[in-house]
């Protein structure tokens, strides 16, 4: 199995997926929703589909059965979720962002404290 | 539909990512786009399909695919760093060619896009309209087995009446094909409780209605049997919106309608759309639904007083309902009416809505498309020419090993690129033109309102976005499969290309022949409809102001009093200084709305197997009417309020029913008798004013006089010399001043009545001429483009022969000769097509032959001028040349 930094550093996007599976199984729309609220960001299906078929392919994610979503049309639909090497994937990543926000920080480029 | 396009779209991706993630891939694209409210969001379609195609195609092309062997194996100059970057022989670096190249030539990008999205953007617009008006089904349950049913007068001529009350009745107790019958009426009623008084169009029924369309109520209830005879009352929603302020509340409140007490019951739903059909004039829409109950088998069976809405039970099919009809309807045709052509004739209800406007929308469609093939000629041309000046760039890339395949992708997918960008910007272009067309509604076409762009239409133009680039490129790509290396390289960049000009100029003249088509096809229908528009239709109504009024039972009990009260509204309002005539009539013409009855003029002997009446329009009028709508009287002289009820029953008829009852010409002291059995004496002759249609519609009149007959539905007419529009206050104020709580309604100017009439001409050589003048332009550009080249790779040529003594004449008569060729060959083949078209047109002209010399004339005169105005400037450029200027250049 490839060591979990051997990804780094993530595009924007596939870290902002990763970040949205963290919390849980979700389907491709919860994703693409998700993802937008967060970010403001408007990810659009095809760019997301993009990036999820490789994260299936580099085993970062992986899929779940067919299941209806009753929160949103009862349609059946594709779940996905992290993997261990995933979840191993946005930590580095995250934790790399953090190295470089602690850096930008003591260089004075954020002034507001950390809560 | 949605799936389909989608599934085209996903093809960007390659197969494996499709296989995998396609699924859900579709359905995210899909909850997307309808975000929440289920209704299509524009915008976010195409923002995501263009996302989709752009992440397909970086996802194909992921791993750069090795140099090709051709490619590496050609050593390239050292010197050449650019060059030796170049790949030949994937998609992503010819799209990154294409994106280059274009950028060096923002010229000739902007202007094969421009064009290619007007015509693309023209064809999804128009699709959409032919695609939720004509194919789309009603929203109803099962509309394939629902139908309206017109009656069949053979014997007067009238293939769409409406039908008899025994007849309804007999369907349903012999016809067992059919599930449900319903007879539909609508009037015009008093309506008091929100708002101002006003007249209200409400549709009568039997209760079931709303359960043999399949259509849920908004609020409330539908109709139940028990409701038949009582007083309630169901709104459509767009007059709950404007007179209840769309109050959920409104349910159980009682309101006035037609001088009765009714009870709100239920609203409808805002997508219920059911006009109720006229035999012959424009369908109408209802305000507020009411059920009835006839006693429809006692009713009279010549009365043919019902529209009737069929539901064709699931097991039968629609001719087999139609079959059984038959039957019964010869049967009835024998018994009752001595078999002299009686039947019924089911139209599904989507086929009868757009009964009119099909021929139109598809004339309309075809005619787009042909505006589609003159865009697509023209980006070719364009082309070809930009690809002349690329041929050293072909040729070095073929010398560097590019093969032709990659040579003629390179040129498909340029185009292909463009047109798909220019579909996208078409799509934008079409939804905003639909919303500005939806919101005037000032388009005489059913169903408007719900038109929109919808999957459907955007898969059509992504479909007709690839078409017309591969179209428009293939061409030159074919060309360039011929390119000899070294021929184009060593033929430095002088770059005349004979062949090209000649493939150009076979194109300038096939535009130019599309052109001629759209060009004739546009000056026949304007001819028609100037014709239309001379024509008489037996009034003159342009300084007149009609108003409906309907004289409610309840506050006019006795004939006398409405008699009075028209009588005392015609002096008041002849004494105003503005008013020249003033009458009513209880249906103006190009109405629709005359009730139909049986006339036996006295002595008249019927044909041998002859109807046994004459079919006229019975109509009645007050005094002064015919003078107010302008309808010369031919003989005798008008009603006047002195033919008093009760004395000798007087009627005036027009020229037609003479025609017909008393072919000697005299009227005048003649009797007839109408289908109330009195005898009537014949005191005046009037011109046939048009009821239906300003065309075609020659059914006798024959005017009683109010003051004997009265009719609670009638129009005023008042005529002024002035503006007809500046006479509404003063008609409003005189009703009142005789009665406060009379509502005047339908206020409207006779010639708006008559705009109304031609709308659908007006719509079709409007849009026509548009295309012609579009196709046309394009045409010319396409000449001049052909023209300015030509002269400037002759410049050489030019300038040696007037060194050598050739005048200007000369050089100008051989432009000249090269002009008249390629014109006179496009115009030629254009003008054989177009009167071959011509035929499909015959049934939009009105008293124009389709191949009418003047309009044909008019399209040749009209495409010289333009030919010639084309060509000036490449003329005077060629002819103004100094010739030791041309030959110093080179």
């Amino acid at each position: 199995m490839r060591r979990p930094e051997s990804f780094l550093p993530l595009t924007a996007v596939v870290f902002e997926i990763l970040v949205s599976l963290a919390t849980g199984e979700r389907h491709g729309y919860s994703i693409l929703i998700d993802v937008r609220t967060r970010t403001g960001d408007s990810l659009r299906p095809g760019s997301l589909y993009r990036a999820l078929n490789r994260l299936l392919d580099d085993g970062l994610i992986e899929e779940l059965d067919e299941r209806p979503d009753p929160e949103l049309d009862d349609e059946r639909r594709r779940y996905y979720q992290l993997t261990a090497l995933g979840r191993q994937v946005a930590e580095a990543e995250a934790a790399r962002l953090d190295a470089q926000v602690r850096a930008a920080r003591s260089a004075r480029l954020l002034t507001r404290r950390p809560r | 539909m949605t799936s389909f396009y989608c599934r085209l779209l996903l093809l960007a991706f390659p197969r494996a990512v499709r296989d995998r993630v396609g699924r859900p891939l579709v359905q995210t694209l899909v909850s997307d786009c309808h975000r929440g409210s289920g209704r299509l969001s524009m915008w976010c379609l195409i923002a995501n399909s263009a996302d989709v195609v752009r992440a397909g195609l970086a996802e194909r092309f992921r791993p750069l695919r090795p140099l090709r062997a051709s490619a590496s194996s050609a050593s390239p100059p050292a010197s050449s760093a650019s060059l030796r970057e170049r790949r030949h022989g994937s998609l992503r670096t010819d799209l990154r060619d294409v994106r280059r190249s274009l950028a060096r030539r923002p010229v000739f990008a902007v202007t094969v896009f421009a064009t290619l999205a007007l015509g693309l953007g023209l064809n999804a617009a128009i699709f959409s309209v032919v695609n939720r008006v004509l194919v789309t089904e009603l929203p109803y349950r099962d509309p394939s087995h629902l139908a309206f049913m017109w009656s069949k007068l053979a014997w007067v001529g009238v293939p769409r009446a409406w039908v008899a009350g025994p007849h309804i009745d007999r369907l349903r107790r012999e016809a067992g094909s059919v599930e449900s019958i319903l007879p539909i009426r609508t009037a015009e009623l008093q309506f008091n409780g929100a708002g101002a008084p006003d007249v209200i169009t409400a549709g009568l029924t039997t209760a079931p209605l709303f359960d043999v369309l399949g259509v849920r109520v908004l609020h409330g209830r539908g109709f139940v049997a028990a409701d038949e005879p009582l007083n309630v009352a169901i709104l459509t929603y767009p007059i709950w919106r404007q007179r209840f302020g769309g109050d959920a509340n409104v349910i159980g409140r009682k309101v006035e309608i037609g001088g009765d007490a009714m009870e709100i019951i239920g609203v409808l739903p805002e997508d219920f759309r059911f006009v109720v059909h006229s035999s012959l004039g424009n369908p109408k829409p209802v305000d507020i639904w009411l059920p009835t109950s006839w006693p429809l088998a006692k009713m009279s069976d010549s009365n043919f007083g019902f529209a009737a809405l069929v539901r064709v039970k699931p097991s039968a099919t629609m001719a087999e309902a139609q079959a059984e009809l038959d039957i019964i309807g010869a049967r009835i045709d024998k018994e009752r009416f001595k078999a002299r052509g009686f039947g019924w004739q089911l139209v599904g209800v989507q086929q009868d809505l757009v009964r009119k406007v099909r021929p139109a929308l598809l004339l309309i469609f075809g005619a787009a498309a042909v505006v589609l093939l003159v865009v697509c000629a023209n980006v070719t041309g364009l082309l070809l020419v930009r690809h002349a000046d690329r041929r050293r760039e072909f040729a070095v890339r073929t010398a560097m090993g590019a093969g032709r395949p990659d040579i003629v992708r390179l040129v498909l997918v340029e185009c292909v690129a463009l047109s798909l960008a220019a579909g996208l910007a078409g799509l934008a272009l079409a939804a905003i033109a639909l919303k500005i067309a939806v919101a005037t509604n000032g388009l005489p076409i059913p169903r408007l309102a719900e038109v929109s762009i919808d999957w459907t239409a955007v898969a059509f133009t992504f479909g007709l976005s690839v078409a017309a680039g591969l179209a428009a490129s293939v061409i030159p790509a074919w060309r360039f499969t011929r390119t000899q290396a070294s021929a184009a390289l060593s033929d430095a960049s002088r770059g005349s290309s004979g062949r090209t000009g000649r493939a150009r100029a076979i194109l300038v003249a096939a535009e130019l022949s599309l052109a001629v088509v759209l060009v004739a096809g546009s000056a026949l229908l304007v001819r028609s409809y100037a014709a239309l528009r001379q024509a008489d239709p037996g009034f003159s109504g342009a300084g007149t102001l009609t108003a409906d009024l309907r004289l409610l039972e309840q506050r006019y009990p006795k004939e006398a009093q409405a008699v009075d009260f028209f009588t005392r509204l015609s002096e008041s309002l002849r004494t105003m200084p503005e008013v020249s005539a003033v009458g009513a009539v209880s249906s103006a013409p190009l109405d629709a709305n005359a009730d139909q009855g049986n006339a036996i003029p006295a002595g008249w002997i019927p044909a041998a197997g002859g109807p046994n009446a004459i079919m006229v329009d019975a109509m009645q009028a007050t005094p002064g009417y015919f003078a107010a709508m302008g309808i010369p009287m031919i003989a005798g002289r008008e009603f006047s309020w002195s033919d008093r009820a009760g004395g000798q029953r007087v009627v005036i008829v027009d020229e037609t029913f003479v025609r017909q009852a008393w072919p000697d010409g005299t009227a005048l002291g003649r009797a007839l008798t109408l289908d109330d059995k009195q005898s009537a004496i014949v005191i005046g002759v009037v011109r046939h004013a048009r009821q239906y249609r300003l065309d075609a519609d020659d059914r006798p009149h024959v005017y009683q006089s109010y003051s004997q007959v009265t009719q609670s539905q009638m129009t005023l007419a008042v005529r002024t010399n002035g503006d007809p529009e500046r006479l509404a206050d003063v008609v409003k104020r005189a009703v009142a001043a005789i009665d406060d709580k009379q509502p005047v309604a339908n206020i409207a100017t006779m010639r708006h009545a008559v705009d109304v009439a031609v709308a659908d001409r007006r719509l079709q050589f409007e849009a026509l001429g548009a295309f012609a003048i579009g196709a046309a332009v394009l045409a010319s550009l396409g000449l001049y483009g052909l023209l300015a080249s030509l002269v400037a790779e002759r410049r050489r040529e030019i300038g040696i022969r007037m060194a050598l003594g050739a005048d200007r004449g000369a050089v100008r008569r051989w432009l000249a000769r090269q002009i008249v060729i390629v014109t006179g060959a496009g115009v030629g083949v254009g003008l054989l097509a177009a009167l071959a078209a011509s035929r499909l047109l015959q049934p939009f002209l009105y008293s124009i032959s389709p191949r009418d010399p003047l309009a044909i004339a008019a399209t040749v005169g009209g495409l010289v001028v333009l030919i010639a105005a084309t060509s000036y400037w490449p003329v005077r450029r060629a002819t103004s040349l100094d010739p030791a200027d041309a030959l110093r250049r080179d």
